[in-house]
């Protein structure tokens, strides 16, 4: 049982500094943007270093585009590489993801067509990835609110695919996993009951809100722009359930930022589902007469 | 080529070169001799980094700003609410006595009983200098590297005296050939070599060691978001970016518009420009810091970044 | 990699970037995937592209474009002038 080393941070994000550094007993890491620091002055850099010499520090990527099929860029595998060699975070993340392709830059995370082929230049670009930085990467699923086209596998055996082609951790985005379930109609319970538990090494929990679609319908938006709701936590609760393993939760909020106090209540929550998840894990399984 | 033998006005350009180059030499002895690693200094204490920044009644002045916002003490002036918080009688009092078992930090309750009852705000914080609060801001920035220590100012010290031994021993041998070979042009030369000791004197014991000056600068990098909101804090201490910024910025980061009372609080005359060599901590630099801009973000191209978070996953 | 999946991700990233491209497609979903040079099976299935996701994921994409772009120069320097002490007024 690993409840014990089961840690929640959240994403450091500097309108929230203030906060953090104020409430760093109740924040066990903190996932820093890693491009934000691709290009930052010497300074800044050392600020961050300054930063996790405090708190345990993870990165996290949000453009190399690993899923893609197209090979990840050199330059900016090594822009990673440099900076996990000045800061030396605990580990780094990135998403199963394109975002740009033929010249086209796409601006955010899009969802490749999920097939064997998308599976294979995923685990290609994976051993990129670690070869040049030194350390594989825990990979994250990512919502999408188109269904990939040209998809011959559900997103459940694409990512189990790609983790046992590319032997890499998985973070396990729960509010994607729920922003696709609703968007996608399938069970995010049963998705997560799909996914190998011996895998997730880390899970992100945020907040999203329903748009309208162009038909009248709704679908869920993953913005970190909201407060993580319960079925959130329902799923973190039942993924604590099931992992073998320690886990990283990190609560990710990128703007319209409330009160410090309702954050570190989110993570307090957090740390709760974390807890009854393992208590049922560790309670003995009934004999059968 | 004895540099001795160089006519007058060469000499001088030659003194010139020379004396930058014992201050280079200087300050590059002090880096590299206070830039030792000395352990993690704690990162989420406002008033540790506002000492830092600008000495005891810089903290004093930012705990106290912290405590107006935060309604435990109130500013009156004349006996009439304050409507001139710059004025010269603006006094601080106590709203609630038992606030001061409410505050977490030493150096905040000490404030609040400092002004138990209406004490004008700037005899009364001086009278705080060298209380126990700020004694162990001082002893720990000082086990931190942060500030010099008894070591380190022995050390300065004496670098100080030999470089200063140097400049002023060139100057007094050319002088010295240059009387014996019956040239009396020596006033600038003489008047040169004070001004080169006085800007060793001056610049060789700044307030903060390197590592302090790193440090600070790492606080500020990571504040420097806060600086540019600055105009958006809002009153009423909901949250401690108000104290952050003060703190890793000084009191003129904070708008007098939103924040009135921190004309009040504003020292009355310039602050010391960094002790030279006597005790130390009494006096701060209030440096204007570095801007570390955030408005560029660096190579957005892709999924993210630019110091907005991940963004979600939108699409 | 796959030249084919390679080519599909591009057509995807135009049809996500480009209103024009999308309104093309819509038209003639077939007619334009041979065009990008698509398989007759990617093209095919793109014919059942979930169109509302993709409208809403490409508006989705082009606000965090705007989002990211780069502050001009002239922003950028009054970013900077705007910390001096004698510039506050260029806030």
């Amino acid at each position: 049982m690993n409840s014990l080393t089961d840690r929640v941070g959240l994403g450091w994000r500097p309108d929230l500094a203030a906060g953090i550094l104020e409430h760093l007993d109740a924040i066990d890491l903190l996932e820093v943007i890693a491009d934000d620091f691709f290009s930052a002055p010497r300074g800044q850099v050392r600020a961050l270093k300054t930063l996790a010499a405090q708190i345990p520090v993870v990165f996290h990527g949000v453009s190399l585009g690993l899923a893609s099929s197209a090979p990840v860029e050199t330059k900016r595998l090594d822009q990673m590489a440099r900076l996990m060699d000045q800061v030396r975070p605990e580990f780094w993340s990135e998403h199963l993801a394109f975002v740009r392709a033929g010249g086209i830059e796409i601006g955010h995370l899009a969802a490749p067509p999920r097939n064997s082929s998308t599976v294979d230049a995923a685990a290609a670009n994976l051993y990129r990835a670690q070869t040049a930085v030194g350390a594989k990467p825990l990979v994250e699923n990512i919502a999408t609110l188109i269904d990939p086209p040209a998809s011959t596998l559900s997103e459940s055996a694409w990512l189990n695919g790609i983790l046992s082609a590319s032997n890499c951790a998985l973070l396990l985005d729960l509010h994607n996993v729920l922003a696709n379930g609703l968007n996608h109609g399938y069970d995010p319970l049963e998705f997560v009951r799909q996914v190998p538990a011996e895998r997730i090494a880390a899970i992100h929990i945020a907040g999203g809100k329903f748009i309208s679609a162009p038909d009248g319908s709704e679908r869920l938006l993953d913005d970190h722009l909201h407060d993580v709701p319960d079925p959130v936590f329902a799923l973190l609760e039942e993924t604590a359930a099931r992992a073998p393993g320690p886990l990283t939760v990190i609560l990710e909020r990128d703007g319209d930022f409330p009160a410090m106090d309702s954050l570190l209540a989110q993570v307090a929550k957090a740390r709760r589902a974390l807890a009854k998840g393992r208590a049922r894990r560790s309670q003995p399984v009934e004999a059968v007469a | 080529m004895n540099p001795f033998d160089l006519r007058g006005p060469e000499f001088l350009v030659f003194y010139i070169f020379f004396s930058w180059l014992v201050i280079v030499g200087l300050t590059l002895l002090r880096r590299l001799s206070e830039n030792r690693d000395t352990g993690k200094p704690p990162i989420d204490d406002p008033y540790f980094v506002a000492f830092l920044r600008g000495g005891e009644g810089e903290a004093l002045r930012v705990a106290t700003l912290s405590l107006i916002d935060r309604g435990l003490l109130t500013l009156k002036s004349s006996g009439t609410s304050a409507l001139l918080p710059g004025s010269a009688d603006s006094r601080l009092e106590l709203v609630d006595l038992a606030a001061i078992e409410t505050v977490k930090r030493p150096i905040e309750k000490r404030i609040l009983e400092a002004f138990k009852t209406a004490q004008p705000i700037h005899s009364t914080l001086a009278s705080l200098e060298g209380c126990t609060a700020c004694f162990d801001y001082a002893v720990n920035l000082e086990k931190f590297g942060l500030l010099p220590d008894e070591e380190v100012r022995k050390a300065r010290l004496l670098r100080v005296a030999m470089a200063i031994g140097i400049l002023l021993g060139v100057a007094a041998v050319k002088i010295f050939i240059a009387l014996s070979r019956g040239r009396t042009n020596i006033l600038f030369l003489i008047i040169l070599s004070g001004l080169a000791a006085f800007v060793v004197f001056r610049t060789s014991n700044p307030f903060r060691t390197v590592r302090g000056e790193k440090f600070l600068e790492d606080v500020k990098s990571l504040f420097s978001s806060l600086r540019q909101r600055a105009s958006s804090l809002r009153p009423g201490g909901a949250t401690s970016d108000l104290i952050w910024l003060a703190s890793a910025y000084g009191l003129a980061e904070v708008s007098p518009i939103l924040f009135p009372s921190v004309i009040a609080l504003r020292p009355r005359r310039p602050p010391g420009l960094g002790s030279s060599g006597s005790s130390g901590w009494g006096s701060g630099n209030s440096s204007c810091g570095t801007s570390s801009s955030c408005g560029g973000g660096g190579g957005c191209g892709g999924g993210g970044g630019c110091g907005g978070g991940c963004g979600g996953c939108g699409g | 990699m796959s030249s084919s999946s390679t080519r599909l991700e591009t057509f995807l990233a135009r049809l996500y970037v480009d209103a024009h491209a999308r309104a093309n497609f819509k038209a003639n979903p077939r007619a334009e995937a041979k065009k990008a040079g698509l398989s007759d099976y990617e093209s095919a299935t793109l014919e059942n592209l979930d169109w509302i996701g993709l409208e809403m994921a490409a508006r989705s994409f082009a606000k965090k474009r705007h989002l990211k772009r780069r502050p001009t120069w002239f922003a950028a320097l009054k970013t900077r002038l705007s910390h001096l002490r004698f510039f506050r007024f260029v806030r």
